[in-house]
């Protein structure tokens, strides 16, 4: 009898077979993996399942506790709600990129050790590219690019981290991380880059606003939830994440406000509701962690619902700009309601899904009594209500009609959109659903008198100051800088270092000697003499080399006769391959001779570092 | 589903805004006779003090980030293109 | 000295492949110019031969000996070795049959020197003598300077030859050097004497100092680890492209047999000394071939500089000079020789008539008229840069679970870091390949060889990476010290 059978092993392994089957069998087929994966995890009991020795390391696929099962449970009905929504994309690669990644995002879940989890991290970020990459656009591709070097470098850190950890504890376990110094911070780093925590979280507005329709709605579900998951178990009560959290909310919305395309807003508005979580982690009491849950929860389902509505005005008018939007709500009604329901969700309405949860993680910055995180936190909740609600919705479906020709999109989306709209409706009535399953059992009774009448002025008063500057919010093209500057312009700066000093480096110190040799080599012997002038004249070179790149920073000019002549005789063999001349010539002075006094120098260097060492 | 053009038609827009607007004094009137249950924050026994928060911040949100991205933040769409 | 039969038994695989290339010597007399793919056939048949004689030797009671009166060891690690460069002649001969053509090389001669190679290769593999130890080398080395330098009307490749020849003298000197020192200071040259006498203290440490740094950079050569690691980029680049997937291999990992088995049996005392200089080695390798890896333009280029960055992260397997770490090496060496082999397969591939393949550039927009060539070739890179879930990952976490058991936390941060380095210029190609638009048509060379090592190589890949308990069991048990 198996005991146990894991949610996301369904769904990556169950991926393999999309390429085989025929049309109408392969849809049903797309909502039977997800299905399963659901069933799969409303049967799961808490234990331990499928553990496995490694190295002489236990690998802990299945650790199932009531955090793991609330985050599965929600991933679970992520990856259907989206793949119903992205039900007609025609590529098989899409699908099986999207199934590998919810089912990786729920291995982290479900993954009670390190190994694991690194496993599936790099999992989620490799399937996930394919998500952006089949925007089939130049534009994606860059951004495809960047995202999984950012993420590569996330996935390194991690990694370090856990190997420091595992030096110090002698456990590759994934609990509550106990190791200091370093070990701790890169484990923290590696986290907070998933979740997009600034200075490291310019990758996701980035890159979902390239994605494609449907995929930016699997990864606002599964990217950023997963590693406030891990957050939580790892760093439950870490006071800088309180900090971060609370300047994440404020950046991100900052930038929601003044952001033109509808996706990049949302993106942006990601990062400042995962800021809330994360706050809420750095609190650490139980009932921020169960806020946190709570958020994260209803967070996926709301904010996947935005990215469906944003996504089928995209589907349907190829427009994703406010500037070029307007008047949607006569000729798109369904999606505007839909949209509208999750607006209210996430603004934290009474009786919508937000409203129960947001405030849970408020009441815990309350009972701590930290004054300026209430605030903060509050004064972020308006913002919400500003952009997402009030700013996007008002701009896109309605204000000035530019009679855009326009229909709701196809039934498959439509339904996708309801299913989820149904629950946020639900949990906002029924708030006990989602308080059962939370990790720490609670009492939290969301629906008070004061409550609803302090958040119900908040919003209103919202409103009315949005009213006063209505003209003030309207879309203009542009673009925002953020902290991808530093490798979308610096990287640039990396490669023309790499370029032209590094790679030629190898060659330049061999040529830098090669003068030496011939010019000095017939009347000097004594090799202990040659290699001091070797020294010497190859520090020259290489002062006159950098010399002559780093002008070659002001003049294209100069930089072409670098690339050019210099380069052109140090590493173009290419360029001299016809001329027998020149082959003799690189046969009886050729860079061996230096290459061998490179061994030699090699050899003192060795010396070197073993006197130097030891 | 149509919704006919109601944001379009001002006389339907006007009872819509009167409508908000009463709200607005109803929620404040409840503020100032209400029990208080839970005072963690002394601004939790002031009345109406959540409106004046509420709009407080968004005017403060709109202003503030206005002001980043204009003179800090905001490029040409091809900035990144050369 | 006489030698009984029992040497002889011990010897067959080596007597296979090296009687076998002295024949087909012969026989290539007799094969017309346009049927020379026979020799090669034969060569794969006769390997197969001396594979099959290595596993009939385990189960002989020669297994676990050493014989020619100590200098020649039959264990299991050495038969480890032995499947490795079996797999590699193998492989890399299947990968010739097309390009000689291409390239009208086709001379019988090409397979017989890898045979001749190869016979070099088993006898370092289980050398347990300095003296064995170096003619196993010279063996292995000679033929492969001549394969480098076998388009004799290119000049990149005679010029590549011509360094590797010099260099490659000059580095067997230092390590000559280096020998002779230890057989001076201990009186012998068996790598048990060395060990004892070593470990009873009674050596001159300054002169020892010597004689391991000149161990230390000879080996390092072969191994192509920086600072000894100039010949690599030229020779890689000018070499015809199946001899240079030969020499990333083959040579390679009987090169990490040598060593492993010299430093760990013979120097073992000495860990303390050569522990920092391989240790310098391994950390300049990863630091230098990964760094100057991102800049290259030519794929055989940028593979070189790459192979000095895996030589890198192997080493270090033998910094932390535990069973586990030699173990770690052992695993990386198998599974590095299928990943290269299948990449080189990808570019040999890409040779065509006017089309050369080996500008990066030129692999733009593989994906969108060949998807199943782009999948392997992403599968290897992935598996290069050490993605999940391919073997590469599991030999890279070997080596640093290894370095880790040891205490030697800061060396596998630094991996790790460097790790994330490699990954840009893998995936580099990997964008290049789905993102970019074709700029012409591809022609692919279709071969039933080529089919074959990317068949194989890609389900090693793969199978090693989801499950990589039995290779890596194989090798704790043939481990050293296991």
């Amino acid at each position: 009898m198996i005991s146990w059978i894991h949610p996301g092993a369904i769904l990556i392994l169950g991926s393999i077979l999309i390429p085989v089957l025929p049309g109408k069998a392969k849809k049903g087929y797309l909502l039977l993996l997800p299905a399963l994966a659901f069933l799969s995890v409303l049967l799961t009991h808490e234990g331990t399942y499928w553990t496995y020795h490694f190295l002489g390391q236990a690998i802990v696929f299945g650790r199932a506790d009531r955090l793991a099962i609330v985050f599965a449970y929600v991933f679970s009905v992520a990856a259907f709600a989206s793949m119903l929504y992205g039900l007609h994309v025609k590529e098989d690669g899409h699908h099986i990129a999207a199934f590998v990644y919810a089912g990786s995002a729920m291995g982290v879940a479900f993954a009670g050790d390190f190994i694991t989890l690194i496993i599936f991290w790099e999992f989620m970020a490799f399937s996930s590219v394919f998500l952006i990459l089949y925007r089939k656009t130049a534009k994606a591709y860059a951004a495809a690019y960047r995202y999984i070097l950012v993420h590569i470098f996330g996935g390194i850190c991690l990694m370090g981290g856990a190997f420091l950890q595992y030096s110090q504890t002698h456990s590759m376990a994934f609990n509550h991380v106990e190791a200091g110094g370093l070990a701790f911070a890169l484990i923290l780093i590696g986290f907070m880059l998933n979740a997009a925590v600034p200075p490291l979280g310019a990758w996701l507005p980035d890159a979902y606003p390239e994605a494609t329709v449907s995929g930016v709605v699997f990864m606002s579900a599964f990217t950023t939830k997963s590693a406030v998951y891990v957050l939580i178990r790892g760093f439950a009560g870490t006071e800088i994440l309180l900090w971060l959290g609370v300047i994440m909310a404020v950046y991100g919305i900052v930038y929601a406000i003044i952001e033109n395309d509808i996706r990049r807003l949302l993106s942006y508005h990601i990062i400042s509701q995962v800021g809330y979580m994360v706050a809420a982690v750095g609190i650490g009491t139980e009932m921020a962690i169960n806020g946190a849950t709570a958020h994260a929860f209803n967070n996926i389902l709301y904010k996947g619902l935005l990215f469906m509505g944003a996504g089928s005005i995209l589907h349907v008018t190829g427009k994703t700009r406010l500037d070029e939007l307007g008047g949607l709500y006569k000729t798109m009604p369904r999606t505007f309601i839909l949209y509208m329901i999750a607006g209210f969700s996430i603004s934290g309405v009474p009786l919508f899904s937000g409203f129960v949860g947001k405030s849970m993680i408020l009441s815990a910055a309350g009972e701590e009594h930290l004054s300026y995180v209430w605030l903060i936190l509050t004064l972020v909740s308006t913002g919400t209500f500003l952009s997402t609600t009030l700013k996007l919705p008002y701009l896109a479906f309605m204000a000035k009609d530019r009679g855009i020709k326009a229909a709701d999109p196809p039934g498959n989306m439509t339904a996708a959109m309801g299913i989820v709209a149904f629950l946020c409706i639900f949990i906002g009535i029924y708030p006990k659903y989602l308080y059962d399953m939370l990790p720490y059992a609670t009492h939290y009774a969301p629906y008070t008198l004061e409550h609803v009448v302090w958040s119900g002025q908040i919003l209103l008063f919202t409103w009315l100051g949005y009213y006063i500057y209505i003209n003030k919010l309207k879309g203009h093209p542009g673009l925002n800088l953020d902290t991808d500057w530093f490798y979308r312009k610096g990287a640039g700066v990396f490669m023309a270092v790499d370029r032209e000093v590094v790679a030629p480096a190898d060659s330049a110190v061999g040529e830098a000697y090669r003068k030496v040799v011939l010019r000095l080599g017939s009347w000097l012997s004594g090799l202990s003499f040659r290699f001091d002038v070797g020294i010497v004249d190859g520090f020259l070179h290489g002062l006159v080399r950098f010399g002559v790149w780093f002008s070659s920073l002001f003049s294209r000019r100069s930089l072409s006769f670098d690339k050019g002549v210099i380069d052109g005789v140090v590493n173009g063999v290419a360029d001299f391959t016809v001329s027998l001349a020149a082959v003799t010539r690189r046969f009886q002075t050729g860079l061996v001779h230096d290459y061998a006094f490179g061994i030699l120098v090699g050899l003192l260097v060795l010396i070197n570092v073993f006197f130097l060492i030891s | 589903m149509r919704f006919g053009g109601v944001f379009e038609d001002p006389k339907k827009m006007k009872v819509l805004t009167r409508l908000v607007y009463a709200a607005m004094v109803v929620f404040i009137a409840i503020d100032f006779v209400m029990p208080r249950h839970h005072e963690e924050f002394f601004w939790d026994r002031i009345p109406g003090f959540s409106s004046a928060f509420g709009l407080a911040s968004c005017v403060v949100l709109i202003v503030v980030s206005k002001t980043i991205g204009k003179f800090l933040l905001e490029k040409k769409e091809d900035y990144y293109d050369d | 000295m006489i030698f009984g039969i029992k040497d002889v038994i011990a010897v067959l695989p080596e007597i296979t492949v090296a009687g076998a290339a002295s024949c087909l010597l012969l026989v290539d007399f007799l094969i017309p110019r346009e049927r020379k793919s026979a020799v090669g056939v034969l060569a794969i048949i006769f390997v197969i031969f001396a594979a099959i004689f290595s596993i009939f030797l385990m189960g002989t009671d020669v297994m676990g000996t050493t014989v020619f009166a100590g200098m020649f060891a039959v264990d299991g690690f050495s038969t480890f070795f032995k499947y490795v460069v079996y797999a590699a002649a193998v492989l890399s001969i299947m990968l010739s049959f097309h390009y000689v053509k291409e390239e009208g090389i086709n001379a019988g001669e090409y397979y017989i020197l890898m045979l001749f190679s190869l016979s070099g290769m088993m006898v370092m593999a289980s050398a347990k003598d300095l003296l064995t130890v170096y003619v196993g080398l010279e063996l292995m080395s000679l033929p492969v300077y001549v394969l480098v330098g076998f388009m004799q009307g290119d000049v990149r490749s005679n010029e590549g030859a011509m360094k590797y020849v010099i260099l490659g003298a000059f580095s067997s000197a230092i390590l000559l050097y280096g020998i002779s020192l230890i057989y001076g200071l201990t009186g012998s040259t068996g790598l048990h004497a060395v060990a004892a006498v070593l470990s009873s203290g009674s050596v001159n440490q300054g002169a020892l100092n010597v004689a391991v740094i000149m161990m230390v950079a000879g080996f390092a050569f072969k191994i192509a680890g920086v600072p000894f690691h100039m010949w690599a980029p030229d020779a890689y680049e000018g070499a015809p492209t199946p001899i240079t997937a030969f020499m990333s291999v083959g040579p390679k990992a009987a090169a990490f047999a040598v060593i492993l088995r010299v430093f760990m049996e013979g120097l073992g005392p000495a860990y303390g000394k050569w522990q920092i200089m391989l240790a310098a080695v391994a950390v300049a390798s990863l630091a230098y071939g990964n760094l100057t890896a991102i800049a290259q333009r030519n794929i055989k280029r940028m593979l070189a500089y790459s192979s000095i960055g895996h030589a890198g992260y192997a080493l270090l397997g033998l910094v932390a000079g535990t069973s586990e770490g030699v173990s770690s090496v052992m695993y990386y060496m198998a599974v590095y020789a299928l990943m290269n082999l299948g990449v080189f397969a990808v570019i040999i591939m890409m040779r065509k008539g006017g089309q050369r393949g080996t500008e990066i550039d030129e692999y733009a927009g593989l994906a969108k008229s060949h998807k199943g060539l782009a999948l392997v070739m992403l599968i290897f890179l992935f598996a290069l840069a050490g993605v999940p879930p391919t073997a590469g990952f599991v030999a890279k976490f070997y080596v640093f679970m290894a370095l880790i058991h040891k205490g030697m936390v800061g060396l596998a941060l630094f991996a790790v870091l460097m790790s994330a380095v490699a990954a840009y210029f893998y995936i580099r190609i990997v964008m290049l390949m789905y993102m970019r638009e074709p700029v012409k048509e591809f022609e692919l060379a279709h071969s039933r060889g080529i089919y074959y090592v990317l068949a194989i190589a890609t389900a090693g890949t793969v199978i090693l990476g989801v499950y990589p308990g039995f290779l890596i069991e194989l090798a704790q048990k043939a481990s050293l010290f296991p």
